[in-house]
């Protein structure tokens, strides 16, 4: 199945930290058991760092699900973001942002005085 | 360890490597006793990651202080910092020294020099006073030599300050050329001193027959010296 592109804003976070991810989530009919997955990586088959598996409960509405994810160590890269959506155990859907996580790194060489 | 003079205007060239490239960064470099003191600084300044190494130039007005001041450098992407480096050598402020300009000895006469076909048939009266510099810090001295002359009548005809020579000691190697005629007078001489060094300032009167009283002196930042009576 082919991902669905998804918006989201340019992030830019320090390696390591913890942050959530907020997503818009409308699933019909309500009353379903629903998981969400969010994870960063270079590819869809390739999660470098996820918020694992997140249950709710459809609600038929726009709901937004909340996706705690620690951001990966490696600096100087940026990673894809995807979310899979479950329904009932069944893969619903898939979606990519359409922006990427920036993990900057930064290193200084000697100072000269001019 | 570089040292810098007290407000002193510097650029610090940071080689700076972000990735990846693209990136709105911001770049700080500034003094301090510690990296939550920011004695001077040169401010957050923008630019963007290429990826590989840059040198991003920081320009910073020294502290007015003397002493001896980490250097830090905050790099920071987004809102947050990505990298924190303290320089493994310090910057010092050197305390400013005053330079102080003493005269110390009397304007003398230091024989004549020819210069033939000119006024007083060549021959200047050559005179000399030796100044120091006796403060603490380098500095520019402005000396000038004066005269003044008198005709029989007792008028004043000129006074003011005319050529002069600037030697140094000891060798009093000649370091300008005096005026051919006393009443075109060089330009005011600037000259360097160090703590300690002393010059002998020198300039070249020409002297007419029909001049009586005629005195000379010397007058810099230390004052005016004493009348030396030529006539």
């Amino acid at each position: 199945m082919e991902r669905i592109q998804v918006q989201m804003e340019d992030p830019v976070f320090a390696p390591g930290v913890i942050k959530t991810a907020k997503v818009p989530i409308d699933v019909d009919p309500s009353g379903l058991s629903c998981e969400i997955e969010v994870f960063l990586g270079p590819n869809a088959s390739t999660k470098t760092a996820t918020s694992g598996l997140k249950s709710f409960i459809s609600t038929g509405l726009l709901q937004i699900v909340n996706a705690a994810i620690t951001m990966p160590a490696v600096a100087g890269a940026s990673y894809h973001v995807y979310i899979d959506l479950y329904v009932e155990g069944m893969y619903l859907a898939g979606y990519q942002a359409t922006e990427d996580v920036i993990i900057p790194s930064g290193s200084i060489g000697p100072i000269t005085w001019v | 360890m570089p040292q810098f003079n007290p407000g002193q205007s510097k650029n610090a060239v940071v080689p700076v490597t972000v990735q990846p490239s693209g990136l709105s960064c911001e770049i700080e470099v500034f003094l301090g006793p510690n990296d939550t003191t920011k004695v001077a600084t040169s401010g957050l300044l923008p630019f963007t990651s290429t990826g590989s190494q840059q040198g991003i130039v920081a320009p910073i007005t020294m502290p007015s202080a003397s002493g001896t001041y980490h250097v830090f450098i905050d790099v920071y992407s987004g809102d947050f910092l990505i990298a924190a480096y303290q320089a493994i050598e310090d910057v010092v402020i050197a305390p400013v020294g005053v330079a102080e300009f003493t005269y110390v000895s009397s304007v003398r006469h230091a024989g004549t020099i020819l210069y033939p076909g000119d006024l007083g048939n060549g021959i200047y009266d050559k005179i000399q006073v030796d100044i120091k510099n006796t403060g603490t810090g380098a500095g520019i001295c402005h000396p000038h030599g004066f005269m003044r002359f008198v005709l029989y009548d007792r008028t004043i005809i000129s006074e003011g300050s005319y050529g002069w020579y600037l030697y140094e000691n000891p060798n009093y190697f000649p370091g300008g050329y005096s005026p051919k005629y006393f009443n075109k007078p060089n330009p005011a001489p600037t000259f360097d001193l160090e703590p300690g060094q002393v010059a002998t300032f020198e300039w070249h009167l020409a002297l007419a027959e029909s001049f009586r009283n005629v005195y000379t002196w010397a007058e810099s930042e230390a004052g005016k010296t004493e009348e030396l009576r030529l006539r």
